[in-house]
């Protein structure tokens, strides 16, 4: 009994050294040994924070001197204690945003954070975009995107379907994880509801794989593919059948499969130039080619992601919807903002 | 040639600015000044005519975004008659690098997108008016220049009307006896709107005075003549900026 009362010691002492030794779930090294990423909402004027500083739910250490935060009026992510019996202070992982501005990056958000992206455009588009973060390794979210357009023939000009509500949920790796330069990689899923408009139901989905990787501190690539599919059907009845579904997995995967990416660059602390090119899909309704039918365009954006402040982003941006086919009348000028909110986060942590 | 290097000169002998000039536009050529980032500005103005305009813009850093309600682009049904403004509401969004940012004595370079959201009582209908510009701007001390190339498109009808190429330039005088005031002229392309033929392009210029009143804001009086229009169309017009700092 008493070597067995040992050996429990001693593999729960062992245990615990071992789980001791494992890193912070959010405080993942830094990809290239700078501590301060592309995204780092965390850090905007672009001071690094201290090498091995616990970032989430760990105490600081008490050898370090605690780190100095002006509050998030100055520029800070939280704010000071109230009074002397507050807990030491929680230091939140960088943020990292998991779009570029249409295209989905290898990043997922820090578990328990929210986030909510409200956009409009020229165009006459209005989309909000929410999500949470799940355990540093998952995502959900629920959306309405302006992407997908429509038209009746192959000549009209085409019109957006919206709100075209989506949930998505992406799962991955973050950078560096598994191994020094391994890039972050996410598998995403993007169904759409089921949406009628012009006497046609059509519906979206979309599988998407992409690695993200930092070039330096304020600089990083983002490379995906993607496999999409789409189907429509007229509502009226033929014969009191329904009437036939086109799907664009009915014409093979080639028409189905395609490659998007992005570049962000981070030339001043608080902003961040961005530019991606990502594939939406065209309904047209009467085309008499059964190819013409369900398409994917080519959209390209680029703009600036403005720091506010530690919980705000405001982007702003030109995007061409079908740059295959580039009419600068058909240009939008788009401007959103990004919230992010600690807050579930922190709750949990103090729930622990 | 010796314009040329002499503008060279000119050029690589200023002095490194300290921060660039405040101010998008000059009448209607766009400057390649930037906003700082979290700054913001406002422009209010009328002519004679009784047209208004207003601006709102946001400074994001190396980039600034802009959306503005003005009466520049003109439309008419029958074109016998004189064209009438349109009111439009427009956005723009502006990215580049400011003067030295690179090389000393570099100008300031701007890459610009504007497009049409909205149409406020058109004339003309379903008009719509995008250009993409490219714009050079220095600031030499007593002058400033501004110049560029704009890729202009409009539609109206549903007549859509291919980008053409047309140049902007602008001259501002600074007299170092004056140094609250400014003597402005530019030159841009706007596009007409025939309801029946479709879009063209017709030259604007204007030529006014900017007094600087405070820091913060300026008054700026000017006279626009169109390509198409005698002087006596010519339109009179004020206007005041405001810009805050972060």
């Amino acid at each position: 009994m008493k070597q067995a009362s040992g050996m429990i010691l001693a593999t729960v002492l062992g245990t615990a050294a071992v789980a001791r030794a494992q890193p912070a779930p959010g405080g993942a090294p830094s990809p290239d040994g700078k501590p301060v990423p592309v995204s780092d909402a965390a850090a905007p004027t672009g001071t690094p924070a201290p090498t091995g500083t616990p970032t989430t739910g760990v105490p600081a250490s008490p050898y370090e001197p605690p780190p100095s935060d002006p509050g998030p009026l100055l520029g800070g992510q939280v704010d000071p204690p109230r009074d002397g019996r507050a807990g030491p202070q929680r230091r939140h992982p960088p943020m990292r945003f998991p779009e570029v501005l249409t295209t989905p990056t290898g990043w997922l958000l820090p578990a328990g954070v929210l986030y909510s992206r409200n956009a409009i455009d020229t165009g006459g588009g209005v989309t909000s975009d929410d999500r949470v973060g799940l355990g540093d390794v998952a995502e959900f979210g629920v959306a309405t995107t302006d992407q997908v357009r429509e038209r009746q023939l192959l000549a009209d000009k085409p019109v957006r379907i919206q709100p075209y509500i989506t949930a998505s949920f992406r799962m991955g790796v973050e950078e560096n994880r598994l191994f020094a330069g391994q890039p972050g990689v996410t598998l995403g899923f993007r169904k759409s509801f089921e949406r009628e408009h012009a006497g046609f139901k059509t519906r979206i989905a979309e599988l998407t794989l992409v690695a993200s990787k930092h070039l330096g501190p304020d600089a990083a690539i983002h490379i995906g593919g993607t496999l999409w599919d789409a189907s429509m059907q007229a509502t009226a009845q033929v014969d009191d059948m329904p009437a036939p579904e086109t799907t664009l997995h009915g014409h093979g995967l080639a028409r189905q499969i395609r490659a998007f990416g992005g570049f962000e660059a981070r030339p001043l602390p608080r902003s961040q130039i961005l530019i991606d090119l990502g594939w939406a899909p065209d309904f047209c309704y009467q085309c008499t080619a059964e190819t013409d039918r369900i398409k994917l365009r080519p959209e390209l954006s680029w703009g600036v992601r403005y720091q506010v402040a530690s919980f705000m982003h405001i982007e702003s941006g030109v995007r061409v919807p079908d740059i295959g086919n580039f009419n600068l009348l058909d240009a939008q000028i788009f401007g959103q903002v990004t919230f992010t909110s600690f807050a579930l986060s922190d709750a949990v942590e103090t729930l622990k | 040639m010796r314009a040329v290097l002499t503008v060279a000169a000119l050029v690589i002998a200023a002095r490194p600015a300290a921060a660039d000039p405040d101010g998008a536009r000059v009448f209607t050529v766009p400057t390649a000044w930037l906003l700082p980032a979290g700054a913001a500005g406002a422009t209010l103005g009328i002519d004679h005519r009784g047209d208004t305009t207003a601006v709102a813009s946001f400074g994001l850093g190396m980039a600034e975004a802009e959306i503005d309600q003005d009466t520049d682009i003109r439309g008419c049904t029958d074109c016998a008659m004189r064209p009438l403004p349109l009111r439009l509401g427009r956005a723009a969004f502006r990215l580049g690098v400011r003067q030295d940012a690179w090389l000393p004595g570099m100008p300031a370079l701007v890459l610009g997108v504007r497009a049409t959201f909205a149409a406020y009582d058109p004339a003309v209908p379903d008009p719509r008016a995008s250009d993409a510009y490219a714009v050079a701007s220095r600031d030499l001390g007593i002058v400033r220049l501004h110049a560029g190339v704009d890729a202009l498109s409009a539609s109206v009808a549903g007549r859509r009307a291919a980008a053409r190429l047309r140049p902007l330039a602008a001259l501002e005088v600074h007299p170092p006896m004056y140094p609250r005031s400014s003597l402005l002229g530019d030159l841009a392309w706007e596009p007409n709107l025939d309801a029946v033929h479709g879009a063209s392009l017709g030259w604007l210029l204007g030529v006014g005075v900017r007094y600087q009143a405070f820091a913060w804001a300026q008054i700026e009086l000017a006279v626009r003549a169109r390509q198409g229009e005698d002087l006596g169309a010519a339109t009179v017009m004020v206007r005041v900026n405001a810009f805050t700092r972060p």
